[in-house]
């Protein structure tokens, strides 16, 4: 609430600056800071919590300034507002456009992709005899109010309004569900869709938001200037609202403004001289990336801390052992078959971590799964949870198929899982990253929660008492609001395994769970993975520590070569001669039974 | 010859090696055993260079190398095979033979020698000379990175897991090879899961466990020791 | 219609071998550091300024003004010469870049690298724009402005000289990167730059030098086209994203399949503008697009693998 009427005041300044104001240069400097404003609060979604990087928005400006140019000066001649409404969803379609090679695309090529949509509009608006050219588009519709065209100030206020507003929506949508699965994706995709978050179409979202809020400025451009020709759209305007967000800070909720006001000032008094124009602006990009890495919003956030400063705790609390883990209402049955794996195969190039590999799990059981180094455990592991496909063999789940299902849909039919080299969203504060746990269970949709709906709320608490109730099973409540990252390394493996629980699992892998622990922290970790059980959630664990393995499991697997060698109570598998030969080289076991080769020619 | 003093590598807030110390004697095979995750592999990165030391010293010959970066280690005596074999999978078995001995900026006839020195010792290496390393079965090219690293005419040679993902006759046969370079005088220092056969043919041994030497003798009193089993399978064992 | 056809050939490959070498001058430096210059476009067309600067100060008074040399300023070895400075001038320029803008970003999540790069670019532009002005410059060609007839299809000498030159320069890199022992070492770098070290190769010295290399083609690349162009501070910007479309085409991590991409693009475009010439580019990045939604590391790269 407190920030709604701050930025509500903050907004009504700006309005009142420019009743007052009778100069037209600055009436139309602040109408610009309005502008870009809108552009930088879109594009922070997508850079600075989707972690996308867009170099072509200037072409999605382009799409929302002449499609309401079209709109109201073509056959159609639409009223103005109507155009505007309709550009908006002009550029949003674009932003899909832009969005699908995102999905298959990464890296270096992605931004180059995205680059050459700016490029690509730009020629076109300059060359397409439908956009005119570098003459342009003359008699756009203004926008008007009660039939009359707005004035300067008019103009000032609507940005203005529709800046606060922009603002408060995505406020709205960003402090919950949403804002937490764009943010996961800038950290760790593969970790979001192990949670659960449905990456392509979380993806697809942030570009079309930015997309939309681009457009709605372009047009909002092209209805004040009544003209716009392809002068406006450069590949340095692309950049330029990219820089607003860089130097304002991205992710930050104040970043956008603080990049508008500051670059919009500099740019007007320096607009003067082209070159130095763009010599400033190539030269505070260098500057942010170097020196504020975070942006203004950075800068200044750091220095309210440090006047703050308080020292938070870095130990764990003693695990609630009357807490309940959140479950589903339709958990198996004790003792009846919960997963099936048969004859899986998966190989790459020459080496085959996985060979004929059958597996049986029983619900309320913890299975244990070793071997030595490139045995193919955590193959079986990412082929169970839909991040490998296997290249042959069948998986059912509570007698459902399970091949060829995408890791977030993996995740929503109750298989969850940690990985071996952690993958926790650092950045995040724990009960965020426990939080991204509960994202599929959560029901809120993007409506309601960018409108700050009651159902948005009641979905957002629910889901954060069942958060506060899994971190005080695991001893982690009172470190809830630390960066995950910060923590010492024992206790994020125990963030991750939050993590996974708040997905509220029937079944839950654990790949290699103690790597990295001391043997005290093995001992808790192994009281814990039995409480869990007691909570009636099967586990599936790949782990080298063979105390804890042998002490707490029910049923051991052992893989070596890719293939399954041994398995059954820990005392028959650590009295099988084989495993010994496996782990410990032996030389007579060796020939013994007809070990299959790996990639050994010759 | 070459000594580690109180070693402590991190990755991030994983201590991965703490406070450890061992020492390898000139013409020595020099074991170090070790289940999965013990730090074995990060201690032999940190050797070679390629990972930093948070604390302790490297001394080769003496000479503290522990802030020499690793290229320049090479040069002064260093030569890794690493886990993983890591040859060069696009270039011929030839080439990346002349890649380890990039230090000694050999002349051409002086570089033939060389490799014809490694082809007498690998045969097998000289009948796939042009083939890219990539279309070589696993032991060739564990043989090949042995052979690359040997290029380097190492003081000390370091091998890291060499038996790992191989067939039991593959690792026999790495194991002979090893067994010969013991027999022409090379230092050997040996990264190995499996433990009896590193034990047997090591001079010296230490058993790692969570980044530090929990045990430490010679390869054939290790080789009795119940405590190496217990490392391995658990103490229930 | 055939000698059409022939020229649209001849043209395609022209402008096809700059987009390959330019295409191999990505290549380079990802390979080798797995980053690459954004502001390439922007060295193409400072290179292509130096080298009209330097045919203006090798001809005094005979070569007539700075905008418009005459013919004569690209005769008796001044241009090669040019050349050759502007291709030096720019691989100095790209050790600063690596310096400054990708050393310090390389290898850290959020590919700050690209924005460095893009400001880096930003910088020199503007640079150039306050030495040479925005107004584009004609550079004579040291073949002269005739035109060859070549079975009824019009061919100017200087695309044929691209084509020749920038095969020759393809070669030559190629048998480097194949039979030397730096291109060995370079091959080395892009597989794994901590095994390389383990060879005892200098692994900073080696990425300094590919971008040394990769800027040396941007200026060498932005004096061969001027002469067909005209020279701009804009014009590298198209240029080298096509490059790069080429590069990604083939594969960033395949040299010799960027190659292939460049002149395939060069066709491609050519071939499109003899069907509807304002469409070229439009056409040319959604074929790209195509690939890639189809083989999203292009048609000979390698599938790149997310370890988890």
């Amino acid at each position: 609430m407190r920030h709604a009427l701050l930025a509500t005041a903050v907004a009504g300044l700006a309005a009142l600056a420019a009743a007052v104001l009778e100069n037209d240069f600055y009436l139309r400097i602040l109408f610009n800071i309005g502008i870009y404003f809108l552009c930088a609060a879109g594009m922070n979604v997508l850079l600075g919590f989707a972690g996308q990087k867009s170099l072509g928005q200037a072409g999605l400006f382009a799409a929302g300034a002449y499609g309401a140019a079209l709109l109201t000066t073509s056959a159609l001649d639409l009223g103005p507002w109507l155009a505007l409404l309709l550009a908006v969803g002009i550029a949003a379609g674009c932003g899909v456009l832009i969005a699908v090679p995102s999905l298959r695309v990464r890296g270096p090529s992605l931004a180059m992709v995205t680059l050459a949509f700016g490029i690509v509009t730009e020629k076109l608006v300059t060359e397409a005899e439908i956009f005119g050219g570098a003459m342009g588009i003359y008699a756009i519709k203004p926008l008007t109010f009660a039939g009359v065209p707005l004035e300067m100030v008019q103009w000032v206020w609507l940005v203005v309004a529709l800046g606060l507003g922009l603002h408060l929506l995505l406020r709205n949508l960003l402090t919950g569900r949403y804002g937490r699965a764009f943010l996961s994706l800038q950290a760790d995709e593969v970790a979001a869709a192990a949670v659960g978050v449905a990456v392509h179409r979380t993806k697809v979202l942030a570009f079309v938001i930015a997309a939309a809020t681009c457009g709605l400025a372009g047009a909002l451009v092209a209805q004040q200037n009544q003209y716009i020709n392809s002068d406006f759209i450069t590949f340095h305007l692309s950049i330029f609202i990219l820089l607003l967000v860089l130097f304002g800070g991205a992710g930050s909720f104040a970043g956008p403004l603080l990049g508008a006001v500051t670059l919009t000032v500099v740019s007007a008094l320096v607009a003067r001289w082209a070159w130095i124009e763009h010599f400033v602006q190539g030269a505070l990009l260098l500057f942010a990336l170097y020196v504020m890495p975070k942006g203004l919003a950075g800068v200044l956030g750091g220095l309210l801390r440090r006047a703050r400063g308080a020292e938070a705790p870095r130990r764990a609390g003693v695990p609630g052992l009357d807490a309940v883990l959140p479950r589903r209402p339709d958990a198996p049955a004790p003792g009846t078959s919960l997963l099936e794996a048969s004859r899986l195969n998966k190989a790459y190039g020459g080496v085959r971590p996985a060979r004929e590999i059958s597996l049986s799990l029983e619900a309320g059981q913890i299975h244990a799964l070793i071997g030595p180094n490139g045995a193919g455990k955590s193959t079986l592991i990412n082929m169970l949870s839909g991040v490998v496909r296997p290249d042959s063999g069948r998986i059912a789940f509570r007698g459902q198929a399970l091949e060829g299902v995408a890791p977030h849909a993996v995740c929503a039919r109750g298989i969850a899982r940690t990985f071996q080299n952690l993958r926790l969203f650092r950045e995040l504060s724990v009960r965020d990253n426990v939080l991204l746990g509960q994202h599929a269970r959560m029901r809120n949709g993007f409506w309601s929660s960018l409108l700050g709906l009651p159902p948005a709320w009641r979905a957002e608490r629910a889901a954060a008492a069942r958060v506060e109730e899994i971190l005080r099973f695991l001893g982690l409540a009172a470190l809830a609001g630390q960066p995950a990252g910060a923590l010492p390394y024992g206790l994020q493996r125990r963030v991750e395994l939050a993590r996974a629980l708040a997905t509220e699992p029937h079944l839950l892998l654990l790949d290699e769970p103690a790597a990295g622990l001391n043997p005290q922290e093995t001992a808790e970790l192994g009281q814990l993975l039995l409480r869990i059980r007691a909570q009636g959630i099967t586990l599936l664990l790949v782990e080298h520590h063979m105390d804890l393995v042998m002490g707490i499991s029910d049923h051991v697997t052992v893989l070596d070569y890719g293939a399954v060698i041994a398995e059954g109570t820990p005392a028959q598998v650590q009295a099988d001669p084989r495993v010994m030969a496996a782990y410990l080289g032996t030389e007579e076991a060796a020939e013994a039974p007809p070990a299959p080769r790996l990639a050994v020619g010759a | 010859m070459l000594e580690v003093v109180d070693a402590s590598v991190a990755y991030g807030p994983i201590e991965a090696v703490s406070g450890l110390s061992i020492r390898v004697e000139p013409g020595q095979v020099v074991a170090i055993v070790g289940a999965n995750g013990a730090g074995k592999t990060t201690l032999m990165k940190a050797i070679a260079g390629i990972l930093p030391l948070a604390a302790g010293r490297i001394l080769l010959e003496g000479r503290d190398i522990t802030a020499m970066p690793a290229h320049r280690r090479v040069a002064a005596g260093l030569a890794l095979s690493p886990e993983g074999r890591q040859v060069f999978p696009d270039q011929s078995v030839r080439d990346n033979l002349e890649l380890g001995a990039w230090c000694r900026d050999l002349r051409p006839a002086a570089l033939e020698a060389a490799i014809e020195e490694q082809y007498a010792l690998f045969p097998r290496l000289r009948e796939r000379r042009d083939q890219m390393a990539v279309t070589l079965s696993g032991g060739e090219q564990q043989m090949l990175a042995i052979a690359r690293a040997l290029m380097a005419r190492p003081r000390v040679l370091l091998l890291d897991e060499p038996s790992l993902g191989l067939a039991p006759l593959v690792i026999r046969e790495i194991f002979a090879i090893i067994r010969g370079l013991r027999a022409r005088g090379i230092t050997v220092l040996l990264v190995e899961q499996m433990a009896n056969l590193a034990l047997g043919i090591a001079d010296h041994a230490y058993v790692l466990e969570t980044g530090r030497v929990t045990l430490s003798g010679s390869g054939a009193a290790l080789l009795q020791h119940p405590q190496v089993r217990a490392a391995y399978l658990g103490a229930g064992h | 219609m055939l000698a059409t056809l022939l020229q649209a050939l001849v043209s395609g490959l022209a402008i096809g071998g700059v987009y390959a070498l330019l295409a191999l001058s990505f290549s380079i430096t990802f390979t080798t550091t797995r980053t690459l210059n954004f502001a390439q476009g922007e060295f193409i067309g400072v290179g292509a300024f130096l080298g009209v600067t330097l045919l203006y100060l090798l001809a005094p008074g005979e070569g007539g003004s700075f905008s418009a040399l005459a013919p004569v300023a690209a005769e008796g070895g001044r241009y090669p010469v040019a050349a050759a400075a502007a291709g030096a001038a720019l691989g100095a320029l790209g050790l600063l870049l690596f310096l400054a803008a990708i050393r310090p970003f390389a290898g850290k999540p959020g590919m700050s690298w690209v924005m460095s790069t893009i400001g880096f670019g930003i910088i020199l532009q503007s640079l150039g724009l306050a030495v040479w002005g925005p107004a584009p410059v004609n550079m004579p060609s040291p073949f002269g402005d005739g035109v060859i007839r070549l079975g009824g299809a019009g061919v100017r000498p200087q695309e044929v000289a691209v084509l020749v030159v920038a095969v020759l320069l393809m070669l030559a890199l190629d048998i480097t990167l194949r039979r030397t022992r730096l291109g060995k070492a370079m091959r080395a770098v892009a597989h794994d730059p901590a095994v390389a070290a383990l060879m005892g190769i200098p692994v900073t010295a080696i990425m300094l030098g590919a971008f040394a290399l990769s800027s040396a083609l941007a200026g060498l690349g932005g004096v061969l086209v001027a002469p067909i162009a005209s020279a701009s501070l804009f014009m590298g910007m198209g240029i080298a994203l096509k490059a790069f479309s080429g590069a990604i085409l083939g594969g960033l991590d395949n040299p010799r399949g960027c190659i292939f991409g460049g002149f395939a693009l060069g066709l491609l475009e050519s071939g499109v503008a003899l069907w509807q010439a304002q469409w070229r580019e439009i056409a040319v990045f959604l074929i790209i697009i195509l690939v890639l939604a189809i083989r999203p590391n292009g048609i000979f790269g390698r599938r790149a693998l997310d370890k988890v």
